[in-house]
């Protein structure tokens, strides 16, 4: 991870919570209009979560806010490694993680409402999993693997103690041709050491900013008979934004996902607690058995609750750019926009559904859509 | 700065009443009246809400029901008794099974008057009782104890 990546990471911790809550005052407002109310104003999620805070809290069991640290603290992690462009499995699991100490602290006070609730949310985890997973062996497959055309041949140099091969990363429109890289090698100092001489020497044969560097790839300057193959082949999303950009993949990349993006959008219904699939907890004034899984967090405990939910929100926002991150970051914003939009019309046009019917439907998608797609991007597009 | 003014989430219960008031509860959630505009949200959850709504008389079954509705609100919290029959038990007061309007039972902050009570009389009440909340808060803040559990004695 370079800086810039870390940074990224940093700025998300940051801004995601703003942003989150920003989104869901938008949400809120949509949502009135579309019931033809005025809606509340936009920064009113703040004022909810700033007025929990002030309130006192009602805790049942000593371990109930403890879990919703941890809830808050993975689904945080999750944001902040998804944004520092790090492994998008890695991601997945933390935001597992942090789900699933929700549901433990739902479970803890024991009170029949919240068990309810808790119990919903596992099987809202059940439904939703393995598309979550699907989506990113697809992204893996489609973007986390070498795109374009084949590296330059590489510039073998003598260090006297070892061969270092190096390579460009195949998007490298600066790069030179392999003579001109063995030259500039030749005419490099040779350095003391193996790695000091490859960092030198890819800065000389990849141009002045080597693109590797900005999309924080490990094999930036690492002996690539060694690295090549983890380079070109791995989950980050550093990679996969990388090759769907250098790659001039466009909507090619969506078409190849196509299924896989609608399976994926079928899921984020449930994952953003939105009808018909808002089962374990609502934001609606309408009841599904008191409030599911929030029933008894109050105060601060639920302030944090709704803070660990914008994270969420954000991070699955940006995991729907992937999809688009082959086109013009402004179409992608776009279309990223177009889909939370959508998610609202759903939440508003249709009725809560049974836990047994969003089972059914979830994996049904996920088995016809997501996993034909994927069969599709293994034997087809390989 | 208090934020309890700008986002006081509602909790109605109807302790007996006709539905009239319960109705008029309602009303001012829709298009019409639109009280999420001042942030007001009505939950169904005690643990989540600022404010609880009462409508109609207290009567023995519903004043258990009350008081634990009450208990489990965290503080600052504050009551407000919509409809003649919540403020004084009304027309069915010398009834043998109703105990009265909801003072009987709980501490009550604000009566909004009417049968039925009308939306705006509503809205009124409530912004009415979310001075008296940001005083609790203020005074809670100060490091004020906070207020016992009421008991379940008449």
């Amino acid at each position: 991870m370079n800086t810039t990546w870390l940074l990224t990471g940093l700025i998300a911790l940051v801004a995601a919570p703003v942003l989150g809550g920003l989104l869901a005052g938008f949400d809120r407002i949509l949502t009135a209009r579309m019931q033809g109310r005025v809606g509340p104003p936009l920064f009113q999620p703040f004022y909810d979560v700033f007025k929990l805070f002030e309130k006192r809290g009602v805790s049942v069991s000593h371990f109930q806010n403890f879990y919703i640290v941890c809830f808050v603290l993975f689904t945080a992690f999750a944001t902040g490694l998804f944004f520092a462009g790090q492994d998008l499995l890695l991601v997945v699991f933390a935001l597992t993680a942090g789900g699933v100490f929700l549901v433990l602290g739902a479970f803890s006070p024991n009170s029949p409402y919240s068990t309810i609730g808790a119990e919903r949310e596992l099987l809202q985890m059940l439904a939703y999993e393995p598309m979550l997973l699907i989506a990113v062996m697809g992204l893996y497959l489609v973007a986390g693997t070498a795109i374009g055309p084949t590296p330059a041949a590489p510039a073998v140099l003598d260090t006297g103690k070892a061969t270092t091969i190096l390579a460009c990363p195949p998007g490298d429109t600066n790069r030179l041709s392999a003579s001109n890289q063995a030259a500039s090698v030749s005419s490099a100092p040779v350095p003391a050491s193996n790695t000091v001489a490859s960092n030198s020497t890819v800065a000389a044969g990849c141009g002045a900013t080597p693109c590797c560097q900005e999309a924080g790839l490990p094999a930036c300057g690492t002996p690539a008979s060694k690295t090549r193959a983890q380079a070109d082949r791995n989950f980050k999303v550093a990679t996969i934004l990388h090759n769907a950009r250098q790659g001039g993949m466009g909507w090619r990349m969506l078409l190849n996902l196509s299924g896989i993006f609608l399976g994926f959008l079928f899921i984020l219904t449930i994952k953003l607690r939105k009808s018909p699939f808002d089962l374990s907890t609502s934001h609606h004034g309408h009841q599904e058995v008191v409030k599911g899984l929030t029933t008894e967090f109050s105060g601060k405990t639920l302030a944090w609750i709704e803070i660990g939910h914008w994270y969420e929100n954000i991070l699955l926002m940006g995991f729907v750019w992937l999809f688009f991150s082959g086109l013009h970051p402004a179409v992608a914003a776009a279309l990223v926009a177009a889909v939370y939009f959508l998610e609202i019309l759903v939440d508003n046009a249709s009725a809560r559904l049974k836990w047994q019917t969003m089972v059914k439907a979830a994996w049904i998608v996920t088995l016809v859509l997501g996993v034909s797609n994927l069969l599709f991007l293994f034997y087809f597009n390989r | 700065m208090s934020f309890f003014k700008k986002s006081p989430w509602l909790l109605h219960y109807d302790a007996s009443s006709c539905n009239g008031c319960d109705i008029e509860v309602l009303a001012c959630l829709t298009p019409v009246y639109d009280v999420e505009r001042f942030g007001i949200v009505n939950t169904g959850n005690p643990k989540h809400a600022d404010i609880l709504v009462i409508t109609g008389s207290v009567n023995e079954p519903t004043r258990e029901v009350i008081l634990n509705l009450y208990n489990q609100m965290p503080h600052p919290k504050v009551v407000v008794a919509v409809g003649v029959c919540a403020a004084t038990g009304g027309i069915f007061r010398d009834t043998y099974n109703v105990l009265g309007g909801v003072d009987t039972v709980l501490p009550v902050d604000v009566y909004v008057p009417g049968c039925a009570a009308r939306p705006e009389a509503i809205i009124d009440g409530v912004v009415k009782a979310l001075g008296i909340l940001e005083t609790k808060a203020a005074a809670l803040k100060a490091g004020a104890a906070e207020p016992a559990a009421v008991e379940g004695s008449k």
